[in-house]
């Protein structure tokens, strides 16, 4: 992470008989989040196979970035860290979800699918002190969080009243039984930031269009508590003070949402 | 002078629960009276006697030892081997051996006794104004007070307990060495001079105490104050604090309900004496004695609805307590009124046992606190058992087993293998550790030793504490496993630390699918032997299953190690999950999805009859909103979110849950919200039951089970999987049929009637599935465990028409039959199967 992407590979495999006006859509708004991020699509392949040898239309893509801020890692990530997140989580998996499978909320969810990079360079330009940053895809905010906590060998604590929900997501996870923190995203970052630098990124990051709900939710550490039993865990502490922990997702959260 | 020759002398060892019992001054005592002369000591094995007399006298000596030997002690084993006599001047109490002797390391050698209640004789000198320790907070003897919960390590002595900071003073030690005295070598012995001391502390914002120093009486005083004020108040008792608050007073107990969280579960309630209880609950013989029992545990009662609603929230039952510290009965001696009394905690953690941890943790929750420094080394909650109709008289339940009864073994009618360390489950968890008993020794015995409650382990505070009782078990008992057991659902984090401590031992683990523990846990108390099969019926809510999915109605047959599912409930979906298992309307939903869309085989003709119902319509795709609102209360456009669930299966698998139907059938009976917490559907719906209160009498309806006395079902076979499978749908529809033609839906007395008839025949109709499945399946012993056995008219039901059809029906009656007795199954179970 802290590298500014520049150049992009665009892959398709296309189901015959995928239409026309679909295909079309999908490459417009690749061109226009291109053109938004400044990535240039240098190279690519298409190929069509027979009807019911692939499921629609499978875009693969691999990126090439320049690191221009060093020293970003999860590894850096230690005690007292601040975790931030830069907006509401589980959107993009609900809204996928919901449209896939039909279901109708009252309030139509909608992705947050974003490019990040300008909003990225913006916290890093001002000389904030980032251990490491995560776009948190598949497996959504839980999946980061335990990667984290699991490489760096750090113990992460989370304010569950604190992580930004939104009440349509918070209603669809309600009806289908998920977690919203299970849930992926397609335009959230997440910051481990160093300590005394949470509030200056909180408003660099609200500054922007994609972070205005940007939170700080927790901190990595074991400060407030002496059990050495848990390493490398989420811990999420609600309301009423009741620490739980915070697992991996696991079954159906995983599959092709992204 | 004694004739030498005539002169015998015998080292007796005797183990069991020896220790804490005031074997010691027992046996000075009866050494007295038949002029023995040697000693006697506490050790790793038990008890040690040195005993030398002349031959007639030591030989009754040593059969008083059984006959005469005090009311809480037990003697296991008592080896003896004779020696050439030497000199003794007399017969003295020896000081505690405490090597440790590895020859004995396999054995279960050491029984500390459960913490006993106040006894009678204590009590009276507590209430006696003339008496040294009158209003002593902490008087006991050597039959009575904490022992499991204050006992750091064995052998039993003052310096092994929470006394060892208290020196004696001068007249303590007095009592402790005179042999005539009541507290002849009473290790916890102690007064207001030399003693614990109370205090009460109201905890400033930070957690920690401010300089006011009230102690003693006037902190008990003011406790009560408190409580008269209509104020929550936070004492500590045995095996932690318990809150406490004016059970009369609603705003009290609502206030209390506020601050811990905790919406609708009942609250127990202590009261003063029998003779209160009296006035608020019917309570018959065994209750009474179950009460009044050195064991002190909850009992469930009925409610005469004399107290505050908030109490139970109108549950019919109430979970009756009688003091049974003197702290207790020094406040009740103050406060003429009953007390809500409720394990100190935050929702879902463990109790709170520490002075610090207490004033820190609820500092938010008490109005005072009621400490003092005799500390608790085991969290240890209260135990709670009901008392329901049995085919005999009454039987008791186990709904929690804690105090008053942990650590006390279950004892097998066979020995093991090897030692285990049984993890439990993940809900209402207690873990377990297996003796195998002397392998040398064919007639030898196995025991288990069930741990204290620990709770669900759900957060993080109960599974920590969890580890550390493990870990202080395995300690205390100086206990070395084998191999360790634990459930079969791979994500409980108890399953997940069993492989991690395996590793570190390195020894083997083995999982243990769920519902199998629930039956040999049913087999192994009730002494069922090792070669005959079994018919084993394991009903709960939850459990993992052998293939993945959520079982919970489940038949097998077989033996200790060998269990075969042979039948189950036909499958349904929990739609959305976890969620499922809050909502008994999302349960019932599901189960009218596949009678609406099931339109083969038996249900042709109910298709008509559904459609007539206009409960849906000629091509399935909609359902009429005003029938299922008016099943289910769930409104119409929740309804279409859940359909799609469920036909696609979202989130949504498969379960064969026992307890799902209670809760859907609960449901149909009038329950349409979310449950508040575990089994309040179930409670509902047992409520409903029974007649109307008469005094002493146990509730119970016709015993006879008619064909008219049940609804419809079906048992079909699957020839592929070779299960028999239950199919409840005739049921469902009868029930449906009822309700949708009761032409009085706003008389509520009509309804509740008609409520209580569909609960009742749905009891009838399981008793009746079981015994359907008991007579294909052809073993004689028939096995009923998990939490569903906890209803009050299931298990009654069920044995009258097992027996009456040829089956010796067994039930779990020294354990809990909920998750609070897998650990048992799954020890026994670790303990039988071969080496792999």
């Amino acid at each position: 992470m802290g590298a500014k992407p520049l150049f992009l590979s665009l892959g398709l495999i296309i189901e015959e008989g995928f239409l026309m006006e679909d295909l079309k859509k999908i490459i417009n708004s690749v061109v226009q989040e291109a053109k938004k991020s400044g990535v240039k699509i240098v190279t690519g392949d298409t190929k069509v196979v027979p009807v019911g040898k692939a499921d629609g239309i499978f875009i693969n893509t691999s990126g090439i970035g320049e690191v221009l801020y060093e020293n970003i890692s999860v590894y850096n990530i230690t005690d007292g860290d601040v975790i931030i997140v830069s907006g509401d989580v589980g959107d993009h998996g609900s809204a996928v979800m919901s449209q896939r499978d039909g279901i109708d909320m009252d309030v139509a969810i909608e992705s947050d699918c974003a490019s990040l990079w300008d909003m990225i360079e913006l916290v890093l330009k001002q000389g904030c002190r980032v251990s490491a940053i995560r776009d948190a895809t598949r497996g959504g905010l839980a999946a980061v969080l335990n990667e984290w906590a699991s490489a760096a060998g750090i113990n992460i604590h989370i304010e569950e009243n604190e992580i930004p929900i939104k009440d349509s997501v918070k209603g669809f996870c309600e009806f289908l039984g998920f977690e919203p923190y299970q849930l992926a995203c397609e335009g959230r970052v997440i910051f481990a930031v160093k300590s005394g630098y949470e509030n200056r990124v909180i408003e660099i990051l609200r500054s922007h269009p994609s972070g205005k709900n940007a939170k700080v939710i927790g901190i990595a550490g074991d400060k407030n508590r002496s059990d050495g039993r848990f390493k490398g865990k989420v811990i999420l502490r609600g309301i009423y003070g009741v620490d739980r922990l915070l697992d991996y997702p696991s079954g159906e959260l995983l599959p092709r949402i992204c | 002078m004694k004739d030498n020759e005539h002169l015998k002398r015998v080292i007796i060892n005797i183990s069991g629960r020896v220790q804490g019992v005031g074997f010691r001054p027992f046996v000075f005592k009866l050494a007295k009276k038949y002029s023995i002369r040697g000693n006697i000591l506490n050790d790793l094995g038990g008890v040690t006697i040195d005993a030398q007399g002349i031959e007639n006298d030591l030989m009754n000596f040593m059969k008083s030892l059984n006959s005469e030997k005090p009311p809480l002690a037990v003697i296991d084993v008592k080896t003896f081997r004779f020696l050439k006599p030497v000199f003794y001047r007399d017969f003295e109490i020896k000081k505690s051996d405490r090597t440790y002797d590895t020859n004995n390391a396999e054995n279960l050698n050491l029984i500390i006794p459960p913490d006993i209640a106040t006894c009678d004789e204590c009590l009276k000198e507590l209430l006696d104004p003339s008496d040294r320790r009158y209003f002593y907070p902490f008087i006991n003897c050597t039959d009575c007070g904490p022992r499991f919960t204050i006992t750091k390590k064995l052998p039993y002595d003052r310096v092994s307990t929470a006394m060892d900071k208290f020196k004696m003073c001068p007249e303590c030690e007095i009592e402790y060495e005179d042999p005539t005295n009541r507290r002849f070598h009473a290790e916890p012995n102690g007064c207001f001079a030399c003693g614990p001391e109370v205090e009460f502390i109201v905890p400033d914002s930070l957690g920690s105490k401010k300089d006011e120093k009230i102690k003693g009486f006037k902190a008990i005083k003011t406790i009560v104050q408190i409580l008269e004020n209509g104020g929550i108040v936070c004492v500590k008792g045995v095996g932690g604090f318990h809150l406490m608050a004016d059970a009369a007073n609603d705003d009290a107990v609502k206030l209390l309900r506020g601050r811990k969280n905790r919406p609708k579960k009942p609250f127990a309630v202590m009261f003063k004496d029998i003779c209160e209880v009296s006035k608020y609950a019917y309570a018959d013989n065994i209750s009474m004695s179950l009460l009044l029992s050195r064991r002190r545990p909850i009992v469930l009662l009925k409610d005469k609805r004399n107290l505050s609603y908030f109490v139970n929230c109108g549950t019919k039952n109430i979970g009756v307590l009688l003091p049974y510290t003197p702290i207790h009965h020094i406040i009740f001696s103050l406060f003429h009124k009953p007390l809500v009394a409720t394990s100190a905690n935050i929702a879902g953690q463990p109790i709170v046992k520490d002075n610090d941890e207490a004033l820190f943790k609820l500092k938010s929750i008490a109005d005072g606190f009621l400490i003092h420094n005799r500390d608790i080394y085991r969290r240890c909650d209260d135990s709670v058992i009901k008392i329901i109709k049995g085919t005999k008289g009454n039987d008791r339940v186990f709904i929690r087993r804690s105090r008053g009864y942990v650590p006390d073994p279950i004892e097998l009618p066979f020995g093991l293998k090897r030692n285990v360390l049984a993890m439990g489950s993940y809900l209402k968890n207690t873990f377990a550790m297996a003796y195998s008993g002397n392998i040398n020794d064919d007639d030898s015995k196995g025991a288990v030793i069930l741990s204290q409650h620990n709770g669900d382990l759900d957060n993080i505070d109960s599974f920590i504490n969890f580890t550390e009782n493990v870990e202080d078990f395995e300690t205390f008992y100086n206990f070395k496993p084998s191999l360790i057991v634990c459930d079969s659902h791979p994500r409980y984090d108890n399953t997940k630390w069993a492989k991690d401590l395996a590793k570190k031992k390195g020894i083997k683990y083995v999982a243990l699918q769920h519902h199998r523990s629930h039956i040999i846990s049913c087999m192994a108390e009730n002494g069922l032997g090792l070669k005959d099969d079994v018919f084993g019926v394991a009903f709960d809510g939850t459990g993992y299953g052998d293939d993945g999915s959520i079982w919970g109605g489940e038949f097998f047959k077989g033996n200790y190690i060998h269990l075969k599912r042979v039948g189950t409930f036909k499958r349904f979906r929990l739609i959305g999950g976890d969620k499922a298992v809050k909502s008994p309307q999302r349960v019932l939903l599901s189960l009218l999805f596949t009678l609406f869309t099931e339109n083969r085989g038996r249900y042709v003709e109910n298709y008509d009859f559904m459609r007539k119902l206009s409960v849906c319509s000629p091509d399935k795709k909609d359902f009429n909103p005003d029938t299922l609102l008016k099943l289910t209360g769930i409104p119409a456009k929740n309804i279409n979110i859940f359909f799609k669930m469920w036909s696609r299966g979202i989130n949504s698998s498969y379960t064969s849950s026992c307890g799902r139907i209670f809760d859907a059938v609960s449901c149909l009976c009038g329950f349409k919200r979310d449950i508040s917490y575990e089994g309040e559907a179930a409670v509902y719906l047992e409520d409903l039951c029974g007649k109307e209160e008469a005094e002493n009498k146990r509730d119970s309806y016709d015993n006879e089970i008619e064909k008219s006395d049940c609804f419809g079902y079906a048992v079909d076979y699957d020839k592929i999987d070779d299960l028999f499978i239950v199919d409840y749908g005739p049921m469902l529809i009868q029930i449906i049929e009822i309700i949708i033609n009761n032409r009085n839906p706003e008389d509520s007395g009509s309804l509740t009637a008609l409520y209580k008839d569909i609960a009742e025949r749905f009891i009838n109709t399981i008793a009746s599935v079981i015994k359907d499945i008991a007579l294909k399946i052809g073993c004689k012993n028939a096995c009923m465990s998990g939490g569903v056995f906890q209803n009050a008219f299931l298990p009654e039901k069920t044995a009258k028409i097992l027996n009456e059809n040829g089956f010796s029906v067994f039930f779990n009656r020294k354990i809990p039959p909920n998750d609070g007795g897998i650990s048992l199954g799954q020890a026994v179970y670790g303990g039988l199967i071969d080496d792999k």
